[in-house]
């Protein structure tokens, strides 16, 4: 492998993708996506404050202590929830929009040829594609965090800890290698597929299946989920008993199960929700714990996209993109 | 201008069936619809199940009060309540690109400059692409339909009244309806814009706005649990920020005024709020607008398309 051809590469990529419009709309986007869940989490919070002093206001017109009130607790990693979402779903978008326009580009100048006939290998165009791409997923990601740090120090005026610190880094990261799977299937498919818009839409197919409608199948499979409130709030019972309750239907909840692992989403979602706390059980946890329970999420996701940059290789097959361009 | 327009519209159909990607999204959009009942039905026998189970578990710890099953009371149609996710998540992507397809495919060909140079006018052009959408999504749909009539009746013990088998059918006209905004939608952009790929994440980006974004400043739910069609039910505005929020997004907010009819048709004996009903078709005669004016202004002889 070249590494000046590697470095060449990922800096065009780079420079191509600033110049590139509709990237620029998509970051502003997800940017304002950020700031809309950050609100509105904002606002979720101070309502449910609002709540609370009322209740506690009527108690204490009634002469009782609001000792049976659950006082709001502020957690600054709870609130990134919708952002976590938004990546979810927009960041997998630009993460397939950056993987085909990375190759449509390529083929619609006819430079794809044209680097084929150059001594650059393989790996090194490989390479240098994922890296230019990556350190452009790593720049957004690093500018999202940026934004969440200012809004939530700056106009919030709450201090992140160091431990808070090291998990929004992290959780970044995983979210790092969950975009770089879209990337490596949008590439893939702007590969193999000669109508390049029919490689999009195929694209935005898969994502529709992994991102929205397997994990919503599951969610909606929930017994927990059938009615506002949930199943289990409603007949008062322990979590005990709600285990040994479920425990009687296995086979549904394994195929429920294996419905939502099925998906990367899912993977994502979980380990990032627990890393951040927004799974409260792990809320305020050391990192070990987190991992103890978390690593078989990590490996999933690490697999997925590990899997991405093979087919990816595999796709760029030279004899196959001359046939197609012929 | 009748021969045109029929012209026009079944070479619509004719090329639709021919595109590959379109196939692919109908297919998974039917499979959903077939599963969607299946999913539905599997789910309610085994909460009922659990209900039951529950009871046991909580007379074995000496609950003398134990609650009401809140399963008894979900009418029947109440197992297609996913097709209402399915309709704004797949349903509303398939009609985009078949709006696309279908002017992107004769811009790409240039067939449009070849038919303007006949005598075809504009109007004409544009009559028989909407004439030809509508017909192909007033087929799906009704396929959609009877896929959802066959799948629950074949489900042992699942009986549907002719009541709600009616309410079932008015379900799928409003979903017509909500189809047909964004099929003009993808067919309006595909006339605006000069590059293939735009002219479909444009739309898109609309839809992610439509279907996410809109809802959770109004109801302050996260994207992903907007998802959950019981988290569609219980949402309701709380504090000062959602309430405004409401006041100000509500008339453009067409998912939920989709899945506010949706549910007082599947979910409740509710009667159907009409408000919403007209809001869709206000939405549907402005995309017609846009559209008349968008091919009104296309410049045909020079016409360029990036991909």
């Amino acid at each position: 492998m070249n590494k000046t051809a590697v470095w060449i590469i990922a800096k065009k990529e780079y420079r191509d993708a600033l110049k590139n419009v509709l990237f620029i709309v998509l970051l502003a986007f997800l940017l304002f996506l950020t700031a809309v869940s950050l609100s509105v989490a904002g606002f979720d919070f101070q309502s449910q404050v609002g709540q609370y002093h009322n209740a506690l206001a009527q108690l204490q017109a009634l002469s009782q202590t609001g000792a049976v009130l659950e006082k709001p607790q502020y957690f600054p990693l709870q609130m990134l929830r919708g952002t976590i979402e938004y990546l979810e779903i927009i960041g997998a978008i630009i993460g397939l929009i950056l993987g085909y326009v990375s190759i449509a580009k390529e083929k619609g100048n006819n430079t794809l040829q044209l680097l084929l006939t150059r001594p650059v290998s393989r790996w090194s165009f490989i390479m240098g594609k994922i890296l230019g791409n990556s350190l452009l997923l790593l720049s957004m990601l690093g500018l999202i965090i940026i934004f969440i740090v200012v809004a939530i120090t700056g106009i919030g005026q709450v201090m992140f800890t160091h431990l808070e610190l090291v998990k929004l880094l992290l959780a970044f990261g995983f979210s790092y290698i969950y975009l770089l799977f879209f990337y490596c299937l949008a590439t893939v498919l702007a590969l193999v597929f000669r109508n390049l818009p029919n490689a999009l839409i195929f694209g935005f197919v898969i994502w529709l299946l992994i991102v929205l409608i397997i994990p919503q199948i599951g969610d909606t499979m929930d017994p927990d989920n059938q009615i506002p409130g949930g199943f289990f709030n409603h007949m008062h019972m322990t979590t005990a008993q709600q285990r040994g309750v479920i425990a009687q239907f296995k086979t549904y909840e394994t195929l429920r199960n294996v419905l939502e692992e099925s998906s990367i989403e899912k993977h994502y979602e979980r380990l990032t929700f627990a890393v951040l706390g927004i799974k409260n059980i792990y809320n305020d946890k050391g990192l070990s714990l987190i991992f103890q329970d978390k690593w078989g999420d990590l490996t999933w996701i690490g697999s997925y996209s590990l899997a991405g940059i093979l087919l990816v290789y595999v796709a760029f097959n030279n004899k196959h993109i001359l046939e197609k361009s012929a | 201008m009748a021969d045109q327009l029929l012209t026009i519209i079944t070479n619509e159909l004719r090329a639709l069936i021919r595109e590959r990607t379109f196939i692919l999204l109908l297919g998974t959009f039917f499979a959903m619809a077939l599963f969607s009942s299946y999913i539905g039905c599997a789910t309610r026998n085994t909460t009922l199940e659990i209900y039951h189970a529950s009871v046991l578990s909580l007379q074995q710890a000496g609950v003398v009060h134990i609650p009401t099953n809140p399963f008894l009371a979900l009418p029947p149609l109440s197992i297609f309540r996913n097709m209402t996710i399915y309709i704004f998540l797949i349903g509303a992507l398939l009609a985009i690109v078949m709006g696309h397809q279908t002017l992107i495919r004769d811009r790409k060909s240039r067939v449009t400059q070849l038919i303007f140079s006949k005598s075809v006018d504009k109007p004409t052009f544009l009559l028989g692409k909407i004439m030809g959408l509508v017909t192909a999504l007033t087929l799906i749909v009704l396929a959609t339909f009877l896929i959802s009539l066959v799948s629950a009746f074949s489900i042992p013990a699942q009986q549907l009244s002719a009541v709600a088998v009616g309410r079932l059918a008015l379900f799928y006209l409003v979903s017509l309806l909500y189809l047909l905004i964004f099929a003009l939608l993808g067919l309006g952009t595909a006339v605006i814009f000069d590059t293939e790929s735009l002219a479909l994440l444009v739309p898109i980006i609309i839809w992610v706005g439509v279907t996410f974004i809109v809802p959770e400043l109004i109801t302050g739910q996260n994207p992903v649990a907007l998802l959950n069609p019981t988290n569609l039910a219980s949402v309701a505005p709380s504090g000062d920020f959602f309430t405004l929020m409401h006041a100000v997004l509500s008339p453009i907010a067409i998912e939920q005024q989709y899945t506010q009819i949706a549910q007082s048709l599947l979910e409740t004996q509710a009667p159907i709020p009409v408000s919403s009903i007209w809001m869709l078709f206000f939405y549907f005669a402005l995309m017609v607008i846009i559209d008349c004016y968008a091919i009104a202004v296309y410049q045909i002889t020079t016409d360029k398309l990036y991909e």
